[in-house]
C-alpha cells in the first residue's frame, strides 16, 4: 500500500536522506529502527509532504502521491503522528480530537470520538481540559486518537514511546497492537529498538540517511549485527 | 449628564472595537500588524457610500457591498503585500513595511477617485430618530452602531469558538505545520482569515462614516492608531480583549474630553497607553508575546 523508492531529501545541502526505499503492506505493523539522526524523521516528512524529496518516489494504493502538499497526504489517509506529539495546547481535548476530522474530506471515518475515548478513557476524563496541560503521555495518546479521527488508511508514528515513563510507554504500545488487531495498517519509527522489535512484524534498518536492512522482527531481533549495534542496552531498556 | 456621557463614550467605543476586531483577527492568526487595515477600512466605506449616492441602492444593500468590497481589497492585499513574504520566511517585520506601502498605495487611490473630497452619505440615509430614557437621549443610529458591533463580535467569536471554520483557523493560528498534517490548508484559511477581517473593515467603515458623517480618503488613519491602544488595552490578538479595549478607551475618551479637554484628548489618550507600557508591557490584560494566538478573551 505504501511503496517508497530511492526517496532523497535534504535541508539545503545536509542530506538528512540519502536512499530509501521500503513498502508497507495493508495490516502490517512494520518498524523503522536506527540511530539519532540517522533521517528517520526526515523520511517520514517527506511521506507526509512536510519536505519536498530530491530524488525517489512515494506510492500509496494507487496513486504517486510524491511531493504532494501535507494537506493532501493527510486528506488521502496517510496519516503522521508527530515527533514530540504536536498537540495544540491552547485548544481543549476534544477540539483536537474533532479538527483530526479534517483529513476525512468525505472518506468514511473509521474511529468515532467514542471509539477514541474506549481506547484512551483518559481522554474523556479530560475532554474540557486544554491539551497543553495534558501529561506527556495523555498528549501523545490525544496525538493518536486525533490521527484515528481523520480515518487513517495508513498511520505513522514518530518515535511515540519519546519521553514517557515505561509504564506509559506499555499503555500506548498496548492501545497500538489493539488498533493493528483491528486491522489498522502501522509505520513506526522507534528508538527503542527491542519495544519495535517486539512489536513489529517487520522492521527496516536507517542509517546516514540510508535503509540498510530489512527483514522480520524476529529474525532481526537474533540478528548479530542489530544486537551489538541497536539492543546492547537491552537489559537496562524497560 | 454623566449618563449621557457615558453612552455616548460607548458608542463612540464601539465603532473603535469594531474597527479593532478584524486588526486584531489578522494578527491572532498570522501575528502580522497589517497597517493595511485603515485603508481596506475606508475602501468599505467608499463602496458602501458609492452604492448609496451612485448606484442609489438602500443602504443594508450598500452595507453588504461594503463588507464584500473590504473583504475582496484584504484579501488582494494579502496576495500582493503579505503573501509573497510568508512564502519566502520573512521578519513579520518585512509585512510591516509592505502593509504600510501598500496602505498607501489605496489610500492614493481613494483620493484620486474621490478627488480629495469630505464626501457624505446623503441626508436621509439612516432615519433620523431619537429616544430618550430617564434624560439620557440615544438616536436610532448610535443604539444600531451599539447593536451592530456587539452582533458582529459575537457572531465572529462564535464562528471562531463553535465551529470547524473557527476551529481550523485557531489550529492555524498555533501552528501551520501541524494544521497540515491534519488535512487543512493554511493557505485556504489565511484567504477566509483576510476576507472576514476585511469584511469587518468594510462594516465598519460604513457605520462609522454614518456615525461621523463623513468619509474621506483618510479616515482610517486616526482609527488604525486607535486600534493600537485598543489592542494594548485588550491583549494582542483577542476578539473579546478588542471589544473590552475598544468600549474602555471610547469612555476614557469622552470623559476626557467632557471635562478635561478637549484639545486634549489624544494627548491624555496616548499618554495612558505610554504608562500602561511602561507598567504592564503585554497590555492590560493581554499577553503580547511571541505566544499570542487568537483566543476568546
Ligand atoms: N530542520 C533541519 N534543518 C537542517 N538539518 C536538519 C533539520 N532537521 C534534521 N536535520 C538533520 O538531518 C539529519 C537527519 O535528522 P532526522 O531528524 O531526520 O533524524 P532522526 O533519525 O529522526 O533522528 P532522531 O532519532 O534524533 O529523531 C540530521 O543530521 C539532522 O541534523
Ligand atoms: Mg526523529
Amino acid at each position: 500500500m505504501l511503496i517508497l523508492d530511492g526517496l532523497a531529501t535534504s535541508y539545503g545541502r545536509i542530506q538528512a536522506v540519502r536512499h530509501a526505499s521500503l513498502h508497507v503492506e495493508p495490516g502490517e505493523l512494520i518498524a523503522l529502527i536506527g540511530p539519532n539522526g540517522a533521517g528517520k524523521s526526515s523520511l517520514l516528512n517527506t511521506i507526509s509532504g512536510l519536505l519536498k524529496p530530491v530524488a525517489g518516489s512515494v506510492r500509496f494504493f494507487d496513486q504517486d502521491i510524491t511531493g504532494w502538499r501535507a494537506d493532501q497526504v493527510a486528506r488521502a489517509g496517510l496519516l503522521q503522528v508527530p515527533e514530540g506529539r504536536q498537540v495544540l495546547g491552547p485548544l481543549t481535548v476534544e477540539e483536537n480530537l474533532l479538527l483530526g476530522r479534517q483529513a476525512l474530506a468525505g472518506r468514511k471515518p473509521n474511529h468515532q470520538l467514542a471509539d477514541v475515548y474506549a481506547l484512551f478513557p483518559i481522554l474523556r476524563e479530560r475532554h474540557r481540559q486544554k491539551a497543553g496541560t495534558l501529561s506527556g503521555g495523555e498528549q501523545q495518546m490525544l496525538a493518536i486518537g486525533r490521527a484515528l479521527m481523520g480515518g487513517p488508511r495508513l498511520l505513522i508514528l514518530d518515535e511515540p514511546s519519546l519521553g514517557l515513563a515505561p509504564i506509559i510507554v506499555n499503555q500506548v504500545f498496548e492501545a497500538l497492537q489493539t488498533l493493528r488487531h483491528s486491522g489498522l495498517t502501522i509505520l513506526l519509527v522507534e528508538q527503542n529498538a527491542s519495544l519495535a522489535l517486539a512489536s513489529s512484524n517487520r522492521a527496516y534498518v536507517m542509517e546516514h540517511g540510508r535503509t540498510v536492512l530489512e527483514g522480520p522482527s524476529e529474525s532481526l531481533r537474533h540478528d548479530p549485527r542489530i544486537i551489538r549495534h541497536y539492543l546492547p542496552s537491552i537489559e537496562t531498556t524497560p | 449628564m454623566l449618563a449621557q456621557q457615558l453612552l455616548n463614550g460607548l458608542v463612540t467605543g464601539s465603532t473603535y472595537a469594531l474597527f479593532a476586531l478584524g486588526f486584531t483577527l489578522v494578527f491572532g492568526v498570522l501575528h502580522v500588524l497589517n497597517l493595511a487595515h485603515g485603508a481596506i477600512f475606508m475602501a468599505g466605506a467608499f463602496a458602501g457610500l458609492y452604492a448609496v449616492t451612485a448606484a442609489e441602492l438602500p443602504l443594508y444593500l450598500a452595507f453588504l457591498i461594503a463588507m464584500l468590497s473590504g473583504g475582496l481589497v484584504s484579501v488582494a492585499v494579502d496576495w500582493l503585500a503579505l503573501r509573497p513574504l510568508r512564502q519566502r520566511g520573512s521578519s513579520e517585520f518585512a509585512a510591516i513595511i509592505s502593509s504600510l506601502g501598500i496602505a498607501q498605495v489605496l489610500m492614493s487611490a481613494g483620493q484620486a477617485i474621490s478627488q480629495t473630497q469630505i464626501m457624505r452619505f446623503p441626508f436621509g440615509t439612516f432615519p433620523v430618530v431619537i429616544y430618550e430614557f430617564w434624560g439620557v437621549r440615544i438616536s436610532l443610529l448610535q443604539a444600531a452602531i451599539l447593536g451592530l458591533s456587539l452582533l458582529l463580535a459575537f457572531t465572529l467569536l462564535l464562528f471562531l469558538f463553535r465551529t470547524d471554520f473557527g476551529r481550523r483557523v485557531r489550529a492555524v493560528a498555533i501552528s501551520e505545520r501541524t494544521s497540515s498534517l491534519l488535512g487543512i490548508r493554511p493557505n485556504i484559511v489565511y484567504f477566509q482569515t483576510f476576507f472576514i477581517s476585511g469584511a469587518l473593515a468594510g462594516a465598519a467603515g460604513v457605520i462609522i462614516g454614518l456615525a461621523f458623517n463623513s468619509v474621506h480618503f483618510l479616515m482610517g488613519e486616526p482609527f488604525l492608531l486607535k486600534a493600537f491602544v485598543v489592542i494594548v488595552l485588550g491583549g494582542l490578538g483577542s476578539i473579546g480583549g478588542a471589544l473590552i479595549g475598544g468600549v474602555m478607551l471610547g469612555l476614557i475618551q469622552t470623559i476626557a474630553v467632557s471635562y478635561l479637554s478637549s484639545s486634549l484628548s489624544d494627548a491624555i489618550i496616548y499618554s495612558l497607553l505610554f504608562c500602561i507600557l511602561l507598567i504592564r508591557p503585554t497590555g492590560l490584560f493581554g499577553k503580547l508575546h511571541i505566544e499570542t494566538r487568537v483566543v476568546r478573551s
